[in-house]
C-alpha cells in the first residue's frame, strides 16, 4: 500500500490495518466505532461510522477506502462495480447489505430476502 | 397510498438495515423494567417509525405515541402519560411509548416538556423509544449515553428496486426498467419517497400526464409540486416538497385555492381547508404590508403543517383554472351586488344575468359614462341598493379607464 491506493474493506469482514498509534487506533474504535480484537484485527458493522473511517485511513494512510458490500441473501460480494446505481449509492451512508444480481433474479426475491432475516432471528 | 397499503405488520418483512432491526427486535423481546430506553436514529423514510409499530405489533405491545409537539408542555405530557406510568393499564395490556421527532423538541423553547422527557427516560417502568433523524446534534449527544442506539442509514438503490419491484407486482402494474430506475435515482436512499414518488408516478401514468418524475434535490415547478404535495403520505414528504416547490407565495395559495374548491369536499372538510388557507393569506398579507420578508420562512412551514392537515387525505386534486387571482377575488367581494345588477338588466334585455355580467355590462357601463348618465338617479330607478351602486360606479370607473388607454 502506498501513495494514492485503494484500500478495500469488506462490510461484515475483519480486516487488519498497520500500526497506526494510540490516538488513531481510539478515534478508529471509539468515535468511528470500527470494532476490534487483537487476534483477528478490526471490522466495520451496521454501526461503523464508514465516512469517519475513511477519512482518518485517508489522512494517516493517504489511502482511499473502498468498502465492499455483501449480498443479505447468499452472503457474497454485492457487486458494486457492475451494479446500475453505482454514480448515485453513496456507500459511506448506506444501510451495509445490499443484494447481488444473481439473487436478484431468482423467483420472488423480496420473500427470499425477508425470510433470510427471519432466520437470522 | 402505497406506504399504508405496503406497512409491513411485521418488523421482517422491512428492508435494509438488517443488524438494526434485528438488534431492536431483540431489545424488545427480551425488555424488562429499569432498562434504558431504545433511541432510534436515522434519515427520514428508511423505516423506524415502521420498524417501531411493526415489532410493537409482532410482540402485542400498544404504542402511545407522541411527536415533537405532544412534547413541548409537561402538562400535555403528564395528561397522556401518567395514567400508564402510575398504574397497570386496564386488561394488563403491554404499552411501549414512542417519542418520535426528539431532534425536534430539542432547541425548541418547551415548556418543561425536555424536563418531563428526562424524568421519564430514567423512569424505565414501560419500554420507552425514540427517534431522531440527526445524530450531530449535541443535546442527541447527551441522549446516546442515557440510551440503547440503534442507527439506521439509508437504503441501498438496489433494495428500493427489490421493493418497489415487490409492490408493483402486486399491484399488477408494469413500469418500464428506465422509468423504475428514473424513481429510484431521484430518492436519495428515502423508500417512503419511492414508494409515494412510484404511486404518483404510476397515477400519472394512468391519466395519461406527462411524467412528474424530478430529481428531489431539483426545485419542483407550481404544477409538479402540488402534484407531489396533494399525494404526499406525511407531514414529512409534504415538508419536503413545500421547500422545493418553486414560485410565488401568493400564486401557490392561488393555486391550492382553485383545487380545494374545485375538488368534492363536503362542508365539513371544506371549511378547516379554507380556513388554513385564509391564515397563510393573512400571514402573506402580512409580509406584504410590512414589508418584514424574513416572516416568510414561517410560510413554508404553515403551508406544510398546517393547511396538509386541514386537507382530507387523498381528496383534493390539482385544478388550474384561468381566471386571474385578482379577478377572482374581486368576483367574489363583489359577487352579490354583481349578481343583482346583472338580475335588474336581465329583466330589460330579455336575457339571462350571466350573459349581462359576462357580456353587457361593459357596454353598459360605457354608455353611461359617455352619455353623462345620472347615476344616482339611475340606480334609484333601477332600485339598486348602495353596495350594488358602488360596484357600477366602479365598474365604469373600470370601463372608462380602460377606453381612454
Amino acid at each position: 500500500m502506498g501513495d494514492g491506493e485503494e484500500m478495500r474493506i469488506i462490510l461484515d469482514e475483519w480486516f487488519k490495518l498497520p500500526k497506526l498509534g494510540t490516538d488513531t487506533f481510539i478515534k478508529l474504535t471509539k468515535e468511528a466505532n470500527l470494532k476490534y480484537e487483537s487476534k483477528r484485527g478490526f471490522k466495520a458493522d451496521f454501526n461503523t461510522n464508514l465516512l469517519m473511517v475513511a477519512s482518518i485511513i485517508k489522512s494517516v494512510l493517504n489511502e482511499d477506502v473502498e468498502f465492499v458490500i455483501k449480498c443479505s441473501i447468499c452472503g457474497k460480494e454485492a457487486g458494486c462495480d457492475s451494479c446500475n446505481y453505482k454514480d448515485i449509492c453513496d456507500r459511506l451512508r448506506i444501510s451495509p447489505k445490499c443484494i447481488c444480481d444473481e439473487c436478484k433474479e431468482k423467483s420472488d426475491p423480496y420473500a427470499l430476502y425477508t425470510s433470510i432475516l427471519a432466520m437470522e432471528k | 397510498m402505497w406506504t399504508e397499503k405496503y406497512r409491513p405488520s411485521n418488523p421482517y418483512l422491512l428492508i435494509g438495515n438488517e443488524e438494526s432491526r434485528l438488534r431492536f427486535i431483540h431489545w424488545l423481546e427480551n425488555w424488562k423494567e429499569g432498562d434504558k430506553p431504545a433511541l432510534l436514529i436515522g434519515p427520514p423514510g428508511v423505516g423506524k417509525t415502521t420498524l417501531v409499530y411493526a415489532t410493537a405489533n409482532a410482540l402485542n405491545y400498544r404504542v402511545i405515541d407522541l411527536n415533537a409537539s405532544d412534547m413541548r408542555t409537561k402538562e400535555k405530557l403528564e395528561r397522556i402519560l401518567s395514567p400508564i406510568l402510575t398504574s397497570k393499564t386496564l386488561f394488563n395490556e403491554k404499552v411501549l411509548i414512542f417519542l418520535d421527532e426528539v431532534d425536534g423538541i430539542y432547541g425548541k423553547a418547551d415548556y418543561g416538556g425536555m424536563e418531563f422527557i428526562n424524568d421519564l427516560i430514567k423512569n424505565g417502568k414501560v419500554p420507552i423509544v425514540l427517534a431522531a433523524n440527526i445524530e450531530e446534534d449535541e443535546k442527541i449527544k447527551k441522549l446516546i449515553s442515557q440510551t440503547n442506539v440503534f442507527r439506521f442509514k439509508r437504503i441501498p438503490p438496489k433494495l428500493i428496486e427489490l421493493y418497489l419491484s415487490y409492490i408493483l407486482n402486486k399491484e399488477g402494474i408494469k413500469l418500464s426498467k428506465e422509468d423504475l430506475e428514473k424513481i429510484i435515482r431521484s430518492v436519495n436512499g428515502d423508500l417512503r419517497a419511492a414508494i409515494n414518488t412510484a404511486y404518483t408516478y404510476t397515477l400519472a401514468m394512468k391519466e395519461g400526464s406527462e411524467s412528474i418524475l424530478q430529481k428531489r434535490d431539483e426545485s419542483l415547478n407550481l404544477l409538479e409540486g402540488l402534484d407531489m404535495i396533494l399525494s404526499a403520505n406525511s407531514i414529512d414528504d409534504v415538508y419536503n416538497y413545500v421547500k422545493k416547490w418553486d414560485g410565488l407565495p401568493m400564486d401557490k395559495l392561488r393555486i391550492l385555492y382553485n383545487s380545494i374548491l374545485s375538488s368534492n369536499l363536503s362542508i365539513e372538510e371544506l371549511i378547516p381547508a379554507l380556513n388554513a388557507l385564509s391564515n397563510l393569506d393573512i400571514l402573506v398579507g402580512k409580509i406584504n404590508k410590512t414589508q418584514e420578508w424574513r416572516l416568510l420562512r414561517y410560510f413554508n412551514e404553515m403551508l406544510a403543517y398546517s393547511v396538509f392537515q386541514a386537507l382530507p387525505k387523498g381528496k383534493v386534486k390539482r385544478s388550474e383554472d384561468s381566471i386571474p387571482w385578482q379577478l377572482k377575488l374581486r368576483i367574489w367581494n363583489e359577487a352579490k351586488a354583481i349578481k343583482e345588477i346583472g338580475l335588474k338588466f336581465a329583466k330589460i334585455f330579455h336575457v339571462s344575468s350571466t350573459t349581462i355580467i359576462n357580456l353587457y355590462l361593459p357596454y353598459i357601463a360605457l354608455i353611461l359614462k359617455q352619455n353623462k348618465i345620472d347615476l344616482e338617479k339611475f340606480c334609484n330607478l333601477l332600485g339598486l341598493d348602495e353596495s350594488s351602486k358602488k360596484v357600477l360606479i366602479k365598474e365604469i370607473d373600470r370601463v372608462w379607464e380602460m377606453v381612454k388607454k
